[in-house]
Order: structure tokens, then C-alpha cells, then sequence
């Protein structure tokens, strides 16, 4: 060692004190030799300018070099290449130097290749006099320190964006580059694995191309489909070093081929169950072996990636929850109850308090069979008892209340919190009353719209009268003057006496048909097919429409059945027919048409009667529906008004509407029957 | 006289035909226009119901008009018919609706013929 040669050249001997000190010095150089070889800092001794005297073996091994011999003489300063770190080394010197201490960081490439980071201590080295001989400088390698504090901080950035509800892509965005910044040259992505299990889905991709993220969406999970789809497939990492031999990248090896992919690491992503959510990948553009640190990196990302994930789809389930909860309460319900299995009352709430029927106290804590009347609280509990066992849903009718004051209700009762049962009561009264009116409307629409039919009949039916009694008074009239005659036609007499009983009982029979049109009945909903009906109602016409000189042109495809009452519906396809047989009296014969058709479009079935008479004056339109309003000189005007009626009875609508090319148009609409209203 | 009875209706025409031969009378029956056109003899009176298939009673009334002036025509109808209206009841063309009695019959009978005459 130059040091201590130096040092003791410049001495003189004499002094016994000294002469010891000066006998413990190569032993203690030599400890400082050692030290210096074994630790794993970079150590330097300067001279007071700062130049390079010594470098230890771990400052060789970083610089690449064997023996420091080429380096002496060099300045501090002269080792880097960045001008600010030269100037800070240089600080730090001076500082030495004066009896201080300096330090700098700085990042230098170590021999092979790796860029590290390094925190210089310089000091100063003092002989026994306290004065300042040489400056030692230490280099620590705190690479390790600094990457691991980068990467806290962008963990900490991540998990932050997590927290406060960042949209998942921006997460594993910030994420990614928040791992690839810890290597260089490396491309990161996450995949998500779909709900069905064997889907992959983008997650993030921030580095990779767009035509490869593209590829890959999409595509199934497998044991041989790659590295992510392989790992979420198997539930394990999968390190490919080499894209090009791989087996598992087979059938996708063509693809990472043309963006330069050589190296794909990927970890699966799991949830707290265990199920597999996505991937996380390294990729490199050349074959590589992760290193330790990598592959602790890639487990520290998934679990990241995890959270977020997770975070995201609790999210998800949360909206979709919340929206239920929505749903439930739209139905606004006047009144909820929380009870027990057993129907002991937990909890209420009333929209309205003034519409509780008894005080809280009154049923709190108690049984519903203590507080509702028995046949409803039997049914009550009945039902509680059904939902808490099986999870299903029950809507429960009933009504409560006196003789002149009877309320109805509609309780819809769903299980709720794993083992209560919450009762969403709803006062249906009102809507109970309307449907009875309803109900009792149609009856009285069935029963007018029979009358009705007499009425319009009226013609049909004197004619039908008109022919048996026609016979009866002939027969009969003709025996009287036979019986005036001699010799006496017996033979003929009794023949004429058989045609009066005979005709008598045809007379009979037309006033059963008009008893049975008459009698009371109630609508019958049936599954109908409008085109029968029509088609049926045109037989009857028949003869009329023939003695009138009119020309039907029919269209009766077969329709979309509806539900209603099949007499009344052929009714309202008589009347209408009639209606247009009468428009066209003062038509010339020849140009008599009636075209009579049923389609079916948007939920409807429409039947249409078409005329070719003077139309329909301007404004009555919608008259014409109205009862004892009558363009004819006979009938009572009732038979649009009762059409109309039953049409609005079966949910449809009628209107009238005048052709372009003259004469008007019934349209009828009818609503096609839900298919699980139809039963046979 | 010799009639022609022209309603698609059985019973009736069965009847008619019966109360006429008892007032004495020659008849002819038939079941629509189409078929009376075909028959070539010439009868005194027809009797048609202005209701009937094909060639109504009104239609077959102008063809015999057209053809003789006048001839005798008496028309029934059973109803309150819409085509009542269409009819100008010309004198000469009584019109008896059902039932009717023999004599209302005889009535127009003896109208539609006295017109007959007096042309």
C-alpha cells in the first residue's frame, strides 16, 4: 500500500508513543485492507484532488475491470458522464476536502449492461494531526432500495384509484405501466376471463399492438392456447422463455411471430373463491428466463390486478342489487311489513300513517294470527311459511274490514334477509271495484248487444216469421174456401191441414232462436280466429247481400287467435256488413262492392269492411258511432254504437275512415291474445 | 185464370198455389225467375216475391213489362225490405205483403189485372 509508504516517509522517528502508534499501523491498515476487499460497496481512496488511488475489488467488479492500475490518477469526477453528476461529485470532493462530507447519487451501467443506482459518500481521511490527507468515497448499490420505493409509490397510486372508484381499464392501465417501468423492455397486459368461463376478454394492454390485443379477444382458454389462456386454463403460471419452441403456443405462434413476441410469462389472476378472473402477462421481445425479482413482480401485479378486479365486479353486483331494491319500490307500496317465518310482526313502514289500521303496539312482536281475522291470517301465515322455505315469490289476495266498509288488499311476500319474510302490501279496492264494473259491464254490453242483433235482424227475422204464417193463413184460407166446395177434396183438405201444423212449427222454431237471443248471458272469452268469424258472419248475410246485388271480395287468411266472445264478434262483422249493403243501395248494381278482409300486424288483428257507397260526411266520423245516430231510413242507430261497445269490451277499437277512391272503411281492431292466456 | 207463382220459399209457394186452384184458378209454380223465363207460355197473372235468388221479383217485373206493357204482375214480399223502398209502386203493380189474407190477395189480383185491361 503507496498510503502507507507515504505516510512514513514524511516521519521522522523518535518519539516512543509514536513508534507504537507507528508498530499498530500496518496492522491496522491491514484490517482496513480487508475490510475494504470483503464489503460490497464500491471503495474508493482519493488523493486531495480528488484523483483515484485505490479501488476495491467490488468497485472492479462493477466497473468490469481486474485491476484498478489503468484507473489511477483519474478524478472522481472523470468516472461519469452526466455533467451535473460530474459537478456534484466534484462538490462532494471539495467538501471532503475541507474536512466535511459530500454526498450524490447517481445511476452508471454496471459491466453488464444493467443500469443501477448508487448513493457516494465521500469523506475525509485524517492522520493523527487531524489534517486531511486523502478522501474516502463509498458507493452504495441502493437500486434494490430505490426501485422498491418506485414501486411502492405507484402501488400506492394504484390502489387509490382503486378505492375511489376508477374505471377498471384505467386501473390495469396505471398498473401495467407501473410494472413495466420496473423492467425495461418489458410489455405487461391483463386479461380478463369471461363469466362463462372459457372466453378471454381484453383487460388492459397499454404497450402491446392493437392488431395483437384484437387477435386475441375472444378466443378460448385451453390447455394449449398460449400463456394466459393455458394458465387461466389450468390455474397456474406458465413461464414460455421461448414463443418459437414452445408447444403451448402452437396455434397462436404464427401471430406473436409477426409483432416480435418472443417471451410471455403469465400468472392467473384468482378470487378470494378461488375462481380464475384473468391474467396476468410479461411479454419481451427476445427468449428470456425470468429472474427471481421478475417473477415476484408479476405475483405482486396479479394480486393487484385481483383487487381491482374484484373491486369492480362487487361494484357491479351492487348496481344491479341496488336496481332490484328500485324496482321493489316503485311498486310504491302502501304499507311494508318485516315479520318472522312464523308471522311474528319484527317491523313496518307506512307510506301514509294515517293509513295504519292499528297502533304499532297493537302488532308488533305479536303473531299475525293474534292480530288479522283467522281466514286471513291463516292465509297469511300459510304463505309466509311456503316463502320462507322455498325462496319463491307469493302475491296474496285479501280483504279486510266490515259489510259496508270491505277493503281488499295485495300482499307480495319475498323472502328477505336469509330468514324474514317481508310482506309489500298494496290496497287494491279501488281496482278491485273498477274490474267488477268491468265485469258487469261486459255482461250488460253482452245482453244490449243481443237486443241489438234482434234489432238489426229485425228485417231477417219478420221475413223469417213472415214465410211460415204467410203459409199457415194460405193453407188454412184455401181448406176454408175447399170446404165450400163439392164434392169435397178431403185428400187435399188434410194436405193443407198438414202444411198449417207443418209451417206452425217452423214459426215456432224462429221464435226459440229469438227466446235464446234474448236470454241473459254472460260473455264467453274464447281463443277466437277473427277470419272464421268473418267468414261465418258472411255466410249469414248471404241471402241479403244476394237479394241486394252485392259483390263480397273476401280476404280470410287464417289469424292470430284473440280472446273473445265468438257470437258477439260475428255481431259486430254482421253489423258492419250490413251497415255497407246499405250504404251501396243507391249504388248502381253493377257497382256493388263490398271487400272484406283480416290481417294481423303489430299485436292486432284488424278487419276491414270497405264500401263502395257515398262515404261518410265530412265530421261524422266518429258520429256515426254514437247510438240512434242513423243515415238509413230504418233501424234504431244503435248497431255501430253496440259494435263499438263490444269491440272497446275486448280490448280493440273501431273507426271509420272514408276511401280515397270513394265509399268509407270500418276498421276493427282486435289485441292478439298473449299465448299463455290461451289454453286447450 | 192461369197464374204463375214465382217464391223460392217451399211453403209458401206450396200454399199460395193451393189457395189459388181453391179460388178456382189454374197455377203454375216455380222456385226462381230463372226457371218461370224458362217456361214459354204466356200467363194471365204472376204472382213473385220480390225476394229471391238470382233475378229479383222487382227485375222480373220490368222484363215482363218490357216485353208486354201490360202485363200483370202482383208482387209479395216478407219484410220490411230495404228494396221496398226501390219500388215505385206504379199503379198496376200492387204490392201485398205476408201473410196476407185471401182477400187482400184477391184485392190486388184484380188491380193488377183491371190495369191490364184498361191499357
Amino acid at each position: 500500500m503507496n498510503r502507507d509508504d507515504r505516510v512514513l516517509a514524511d516521519r521522522t522517528p523518535g518519539d516512543r508513543g509514536e513508534l507504537r502508534a507507528h508498530a499498530a499501523l500496518p496492522q491496522a491498515e491491514e484490517l482496513n485492507r480487508r475490510i475494504a476487499e470483503s464489503i460490497g460497496d464500491c471503495v474508493k481512496i482519493l488523493d486531495l484532488d480528488g484523483r483515484l488511488l485505490y479501488l476495491n475489488s467490488a468497485g472492479q467488479r462493477t466497473l468490469g475491470i481486474t485491476d484498478h492500475g489503468a484507473l489511477l490518477n483519474q478524478p472522481l469526477a472523470g468516472f461519469f458522464d452526466d455533467s451535473d453528476v460530474r459537478a456534484a461529485a466534484e462538490d462532494a470532493v471539495a467538501q471532503a476536502r475541507d474536512g466535511g462530507s459530500g454526498r450524490f447519487q447517481y445511476v452508471m451501467r454496471t459491466a453488464s449492461g444493467e443500469a443501477k443506482w448508487w448513493d457516494a459518500v465521500v469523506t475525509p481521511i485524517t492522520d493523527r494531526s487531524g489534517a486531511v490527507v486523502q478522501l474516502l468515497g463509498i458507493s452504495r448499490d441502493i437500486t434494490e432500495r430505490r426501485q422498491e420505493e418506485a414501486f411502492r409509490t405507484a402501488q400506492h397510486q394504484v390502489l387509490e384509484m382503486i378505492a375511489t372508484g376508477s374505471a377498471l381499464p384505467a386501473v390495469l392501465d396505471r398498473l401495467i405501466r407501473l410494472v413495466e417501468n420496473q423492467c425495461e423492455g418489458m410489455l405487461c397486459t391483463v386479461l380478463l376471463l369471461d363469466e362463462n368461463g372459457t372466453t378471454v376478454r381484453h383487460g388492459a394492454a397499454p404497450s402491446l399492438p392493437a392488431d395483437y390485443v384484437d387477435a386475441i379477444e375472444g378466443s378460448s382458454i385451453g390447455p394449449r392456447a398460449g400463456s394466459c389462456g393455458t394458465a387461466m386454463y389450468l390455474g397456474e403460471r406458465v413461464i414460455v422463455t421461448d414463443i418459437l419452441t414452445d408447444p403451448l403456443w402452437e396455434d397462436y405462434r404464427e401471430l406473436a411471430q409477426r409483432f416480435g413476441l418472443r417471451a410471455c410469462w403469465s400468472t392467473p389472476i384468482f378470487s378470494p373463491q378461488r375462481t380464475v378472473l384473468g391474467a396476468f402477462a410479461m411479454y419481451y421481445h427476445e427468449p428470456r428466463v425470468p429472474r427471481a425479482d421478475e417473477l415476484r413482480l408479476i405475483e405482486t401485479a396479479a394480486d393487484i390486478a385481483r383487487i381491482a378486479i374484484e373491486q369492480r365486479r362487487a361494484y357491479q353486483a351492487l348496481r344491479h342489487s341496488e336496481a332490484r331494491v328500485q324496482a321493489i319500490l316503485r311498486a310504491i307500496p302502501d304499507w311494508m311489513f318485516l315479520l318472522t317465518v312464523d308471522g311474528v310482526f319484527l317491523d313496518y313502514h307506512v307510506k301514509d300513517v294515517s293509513k295504519l289500521h292499528a297502533p304499532p303496539a297493537a302488532f308488533l312482536n305479536r303473531n299475525v294470527r293474534e292480530v288479522l281475522p283467522p281466514p286471513v291470517a291463516e292465509t297469511l301465515a300459510q304463505a309466509f311459511a311456503r316463502v320462507g322455505a322455498s325462496d319463491e315469490d307469493e302475491r296474496v289476495e285479501y280483504t279486510l274490514g266490515s259489510e259496508d266498509d270491505e277493503r281488499c288488499f295485495e300482499a307480495w311476500i319475498v323472502r328477505c334477509d336469509g330468514d324474514k319474510i317481508l310482506s309489500i302490501v298494496k290496497d287494491i279496492t279501488a281496482r278491485k271495484r273498477a274490474q267488477l264494473e268491468l265485469d258487469a259491464q261486459r255482461r250488460q254490453v253482452a245482453h244490449l248487444s243481443r237486443v241489438a242483433y234482434l234489432v238489426e235482424l229485425s228485417g231477417t227475422l219478420a221475413h223469417e216469421l213472415s214465410q211460415p204464417l204467410a203459409a199457415v193463413l194460405s193453407n188454412a184460407q184455401a181448406a176454408r174456401l175447399m170446404l165450400d166446395r163439392t164434392p169435397l177434396d178431403v185428400d187435399e183438405m188434410r194436405a193443407a191441414l198438414d202444411d198449417v201444423i207443418k209451417s206452425d212449427k217452423r214459426a215456432g222454431a224462429v221464435i226459440d232462436r229469438l227466446r235464446a237471443l234474448l236470454r241473459k248471458g254472460d260473455a264467453t272469452l274464447q281463443p277466437v280466429d277473427v277470419s272464421d268469424v268473418a267468414r261465418e258472419a258472411i255466410d249469414l248475410a248471404y241471402g241479403e247481400l244476394m237479394s241486394r246485388r252485392v259483390a263480397v271480395k273476401s280476404s280470410f287468411p287464417p289469424m292470430p287467435l284473440v280472446l273473445g266472445d265468438r257470437v258477439q264478434l260475428q255481431q259486430v262483422v254482421l253489423n258492419l256488413v250490413l251497415n255497407a249493403c246499405d250504404a251501396m243501395t243507391n249504388t248502381q248494381p253493377t257497382q256493388r262492392q263490398l271487400v272484406v278482409s283480416t290481417t294481423a300486424n303489430d299485436g292486432f288483428v284488424e278487419l276491414a269492411v270497405s264500401d263502395c257507397g257515398p262515404g261518410i260526411p265530412d265530421g261524422e266520423l266518429e258520429r256515426v258511432f254514437e247510438p240512434f245516430v242513423t243515415f238509413r231510413e230504418q233501424g234504431l242507430g244503435l248497431g255501430l254504437a253496440i259494435s263499438r261497445s263490444i269491440v272497446t269490451a275486448h280490448s280493440g277499437s273501431i273507426r271509420a275512415e272514408n276511401n280515397v277512391d270513394g265509399g268509407a272503411t270500418f276498421r276493427c281492431l282486435l289485441p292478439i291474445a298473449a299465448p299463455e292466456s290461451i289454453e286447450t | 185464370m192461369t197464374f204463375a207463382v214465382v217464391d223460392d220459399d217451399d211453403d209458401v209457394r206450396k200454399a199460395l198455389s193451393r189457395l189459388l186452384r181453391a179460388m178456382g184458378h189454374d197455377v203454375r209454380a216455380f222456385a226462381s225467375a230463372e226457371d218461370f223465363e224458362a217456361e214459354p207460355a204466356v200467363m194471365d197473372c204472376t204472382i213473385v216475391d220480390v225476394r229471391l235468388p238470382g233475378l229479383n221479383g222487382l227485375e222480373l217485373r220490368e222484363r215482363l213489362r218490357s216485353r208486354n206493357a201490360s202485363a200483370a204482375v202482383v208482387l209479395i214480399t216478407g219484410d220490411g225490405d230495404p228494396l221496398s223502398r226501390d219500388i215505385a209502386p206504379s199503379v198496376g203493380t200492387p204490392l201485398v205483403t205476408k201473410p196476407f189474407d185471401a182477400d187482400a190477395l184477391a184485392r190486388a189480383i184484380a188491380q193488377a189485372t183491371s190495369t191490364q185491361n184498361s191499357v
